[in-house]
């Protein structure tokens, strides 16, 4: 037994291997040589097998023996020609006459003649090469200990468009792009205060791919933030390449069919969110950012319940929420009604049901499974077809699944309005994933229907409310703010207060400042009613 | 990571509603009409006050121990060994209380939805859900109760309005009824079907402001006790005292009486029930919630988890024993009295003894 629980323990601690990238880890203390031949050749020894490996070899002011080093897939050429080559091969510079020394200093290169923004100094070989894979150049001067880094990087990018899996009515079109920059970019331009923070490490350890957690300073609980980075620096992988991957290592339970984190193409949903208190994590090289903690309320909101008008919000809103309830229990209480009880049903309707289905050959509840997968099946298969085949398919599955399938005997026309409103509602919600999750709960619910009838639904229900109300998003209860109830949240969970009422941040993410707007008499003595100048604001952007 | 949400005094007065309205609502009428006939109502009230005065004791007791459940101080107040024979006897009696619940409902269940389905097989599925749910903490079992409350006092009201048509008034004459011979006996027995709320006790160590408590308790006995008064009244009005009496499940055939004109749906009864599924399921959480956290404090265990899976085997057999209905009822009821003296009584005396040894209420005061 003692054994067993030591074997157990040693388990539970037992360190992670660290997967080494070879190269870094081999020469990540050694020093370049002072002599550039020196140094290029050990740089061809590491790098040379790659065919995009360059050395340009070229002399400053045609005095001094130099090289750039970059790899040509990575690195800008155009801005190495007029940048580094351009400023430091000019013949007609005044400091060729001023070298009187052997050598040239990289102090005066990196201070009087590179124009390049980001350039840092480092004799680490490490960093070096570090530097060369993520496409910055590498300037060596001959007779110099250290060498000049310079951020060079060819940068590929699709334009901004309108985001995919979140179109709006009303409200911005940008969406994000996979460049983590750029979609700073995007989060910075929405959210101008000083108090926005962004934190960035290289996650996986071979990808090393940037991942920027962005918080509001004292509106955002430290705690909350602590626990996020807590989580991502717990994350241990070779590669990072979607956001859905950070995700699936720092959500709270795994095993639910619930998501507990919210992914966002959006940047003005993910500036609500910081503004709510939320934090949001971006992954280099994916569109989709992630706010935690996340709860079962957001899986109905969009962005056009706050562009439009209160009243009209809120009753998209509700719709969309009886959208959700249809999509999970329609087709199970259809098949429990239809098997046990249809003495619940009025005698016109029963008889009609009944008539519908007497050439029907298999029990209710193997036809609405029957249909129900085709319906999947369907909806799968058009997701990733292109759109021109996309129609043609969209066309055979409501003539196979529709009409043929009820004149073939198949199914009864009331099934396939049942199984057309399940799905219409489950399309209705606007968050995919938790749209599928629900989808996916209403097959047992289906086989409950069909075992037990009207009890076995219920009983189903209860026990998908009961996960729901065990479940926690980074501490935070997925069913708040109907359970733990709260006045404050109510006004914007079923319906969408008007924003004048909306004036406290969500209780429980506990933000250090619970209020949007500072009380009256805490405002600064400077605050006073907007004034519209006569000029033109100067706008720097 | 964020701090845990303590129980509120609504969510505790939630608990006490969700947990007493359960199975028992369906057949206490019959067992008040059988005590006093046409008094059913006044028995009923009379039950409220029992009820209303055991819970009170346990909740004035309980506020003087904020920091502890039940079974913590009541092995520092009558001594160790005898407070663990208290704390046995009360997880076996919840335990039973809990398979006859479960037993009572599969009747109604068989009877109303299923009548093909094995009788196994629908307490089994029930019994289930409850031990899995039971896995979770005091707070998330608060929870659950505040979240299924408004559907079950909402059908409570729906069924008592929408049988209203139906109504004589003059089957509630007289009030104190003709035969008002087992009138004590009939209150302590309806009075039974209220001491599940015996849960409390459990919710104080959890609670943000634990002088709330007594609040709670008052809250939750005067509403489902309104309740209950409701349903007596819709069942005798509509079918008289006699009737009543012959009647297995007099507030099910109230509700099937019932009717939505040019509704919807043709009958009542089975969306009655459905609903009811979720009260029975919130009374049984409780009584076995309680069955497992007892035993967690009683044996000193650290998790409770396991002992939910335990528990299970016994009180799916004591679910079946009862050969039929009737027998149930003629069991049960006793048990239930029995209880009373369990649920009422050992509060009442650890109350006297706390007070002998001159323990007051903690103040907020001394306590920060």
């Amino acid at each position: 037994m003692r054994n067993w629980l030591h074997k157990y323990k040693s388990y539970k601690q037992r360190t992670s291997v660290p997967i080494p990238d070879r190269i870094l880890d081999h020469y990540r203390d050694e020093l370049i040589d002072i002599r550039l031949p020196v140094t290029i050749s050990h740089l061809r020894t590491i790098l040379g097998e790659n065919d995009d490996f360059e050395v340009r070899e070229f002399r400053v002011f045609g005095r001094y023996d130099a090289a750039v080093v970059f790899l040509s897939t990575m690195a800008d050429l155009e801005r190495i020609n007029e940048q580094i080559l351009k400023p430091l091969m000019f013949s007609d510079n005044n400091a060729r006459d001023q070298g009187t020394e052997d050598y040239l200093k990289l102090n005066d290169v990196m201070n009087n003649y590179l124009n390049v923004a980001l350039a840092v100094k480092t004799n680490e070989l490490g960093l070096i090469l570090e530097g060369i894979m993520i496409g910055k150049v590498v300037l060596v001067i001959d007779g110099n200990e250290e060498a000049l880094v310079v951020g060079c990087r060819k940068v590929e990018k699709r334009a901004i468009e309108q985001p995919q899996t979140e179109q709006v009515l009303r409200g911005p079109r940008e969406g994000f792009i996979e460049l983590l920059d750029t979609n700073l970019n995007l989060l910075r331009g929405r959210l101008r205060t000083t108090d926005m923070r962004v934190k960035i490490s290289p996650i996986g350890a071979r990808t090393k791919s940037k991942v920027a957690v962005c918080y509001l300073e004292g509106v955002a609980n430290p705690k909350l933030v602590q626990e996020t980075l807590r989580r991502i620096s717990k994350i241990d992988t070779d590669g990072i390449l979607d956001s859905g991957y950070i995700e699936q290592f720092i959500e709270d339970h795994p095993l639910s069919p619930f998501p507990q984190v919210q992914n966002t193409e959006r940047p003005d949903k993910t500036a609500a969110a910081l503004l709510e208190g939320r934090v949001a994590i971006l992954v280099d090289g994916s569109p989709f950012a992630l706010i935690v903690p996340a709860l079962f309320s957001q899986f109905y909101q969009t962005v056009d319940d706050y562009t439009e008008r209160f009243l009209m919000g809120s009753f998209v809103r509700l719709i969309r929420l009886m959208a959700l309830i249809f999509s999970l229990i329609f087709p199970s209480l259809y098949v429990s009604v239809i098997s046990y009880n249809p003495e619940l049903l009025p005698t016109d309707f029963a008889v009609a049901v009944a008539g519908g289905r007497a050439g029907v050959p298999f029990p209710a509840v193997l036809e609405v499974l029957i249909i129900e997968i085709s319906m999947e099946v369907l909806r799968e298969a058009t997701i990733r077809l292109p759109q021109l085949i996309g129609g043609a398919l969209s066309v055979v599955g409501v003539l196979v699944v529709g009409q043929a399938a009820v004149s073939a005997g198949f199914a009864s026309p009331i099934t396939i309005v049942i199984i057309a409103v399940t799905t219409i509602g489950s399309f209705a919600t606007p968050a995919y994933n938790g749209a599928i999750s629900l989808r996916m709960l209403r097959f047992p619910l289906i086989i409950l229907a069909g075992i037990l009838g009207l009890y076995g639904v219920m009983v189903g229900l209860i026990l998908i409310a009961n996960h729901l109300l065990f479940l926690e998003s980074f501490g935070a209860p997925y069913l708040y703010p109907i359970v733990p109830g709260n006045w404050e949240a109510m006004k914007d969970t079923l319906i969408r207060g008007p924003l004048w009422w909306l004036n406290k941040r969500p209780s429980y993410l506990q933000s250090y400042d619970g209020n949007r707007l500072p009380s009256d008499d805490a405002k600064p003595d400077s605050a006073r009613p907007l004034q519209f100048s006569d000029k033109e604001e100067t706008n720097r952007d | 990571m964020i701090r845990a949400y303590p129980v509120t005094a609504i969510r505790a007065t939630a608990v006490v509603i969700s947990t007493i309205i359960g199975v028992g609502v369906l057949s206490f009428p019959k067992i008040a009409a059988e005590a006093a006939d046409s008094g059913a109502p006044l028995v009923t009230l009379a039950a409220v006050g029992i009820a209303f005065a055991g819970l009170v004791i346990l909740a004035v007791l309980v506020r003087r121990y904020p920091k502890e459940n039940i079974m913590q101080f009541g092995g520092r107040l009558i001594g160790k060994r005898v407070a663990r024979c208290f704390n046995l006897l009360l997880i076996l009696f919840f335990a039973t209380s809990t398979g006859l619940s479960l037993r009572e409902f599969g009747e109604v269940v068989i009877e109303v939805l299923l009548p093909e389905t094995p009788i196994k097989f629908t307490i089994m599925v029930l019994l289930l859900i409850t031990v899995i749910s039971c896995r979770c903490t005091v707070i998330k079992f608060s929870y659950v109760h505040s979240f299924y409350l408004p559907s079950i006092v909402a059908i409570s009201f729906v069924m008592f309005f929408a049988s209203l048509k139906n109504y004589d008034t003059v089957n509630l004459m007289p009030i104190i009824g003709n035969h008002p011979d087992g009138f004590w006996k009939g209150a302590m027995s309806i009075a039974a079907l209220f001491q599940s709320a015996f849960v409390l006790c459990l919710l104080i160590p959890y609670m943000r402001n634990p002088n709330k408590i007594v609040a709670s308790t008052i809250w939750g006995v005067g509403i489902s006790g309104i309740i209950f008064l409701l349903i007596v009244v819709s069942s005798i009005s509509t079918f008289g005292a006699e009737e009543t009496k012959h009647l297995k499940f007099p507030t099910l055939e109230a509700a099937r009486s019932a009717t939505i004109p040019d509704g919807a749906l043709e009958r009542l009864d089975g969306i009655f029930i459905i609903v009811w599924v979720i009260s029975v399921f919130t009374t049984l959480f409780s009584t076995y919630y309680f069955s497992v956290a007892a035993s967690k404090e009683t044996f000193g265990l650290r998790d409770h988890r396991l002992i939910s899976s335990f528990l299970l085997p016994y009180v799916f057999i004591v679910s079946l024993l009862p050969r039929d209905v009737f027998i149930l009822t003629s069991t049960g009821v006793p048990i239930y009295r029995f209880g009373l003296l369990l649920t009422i009584g050992y509060p009442a005396l650890l109350l006297l003894i706390s007070t002998f040894r001159g323990h007051r209420r903690i103040t907020d005061a001394s306590n920060a």
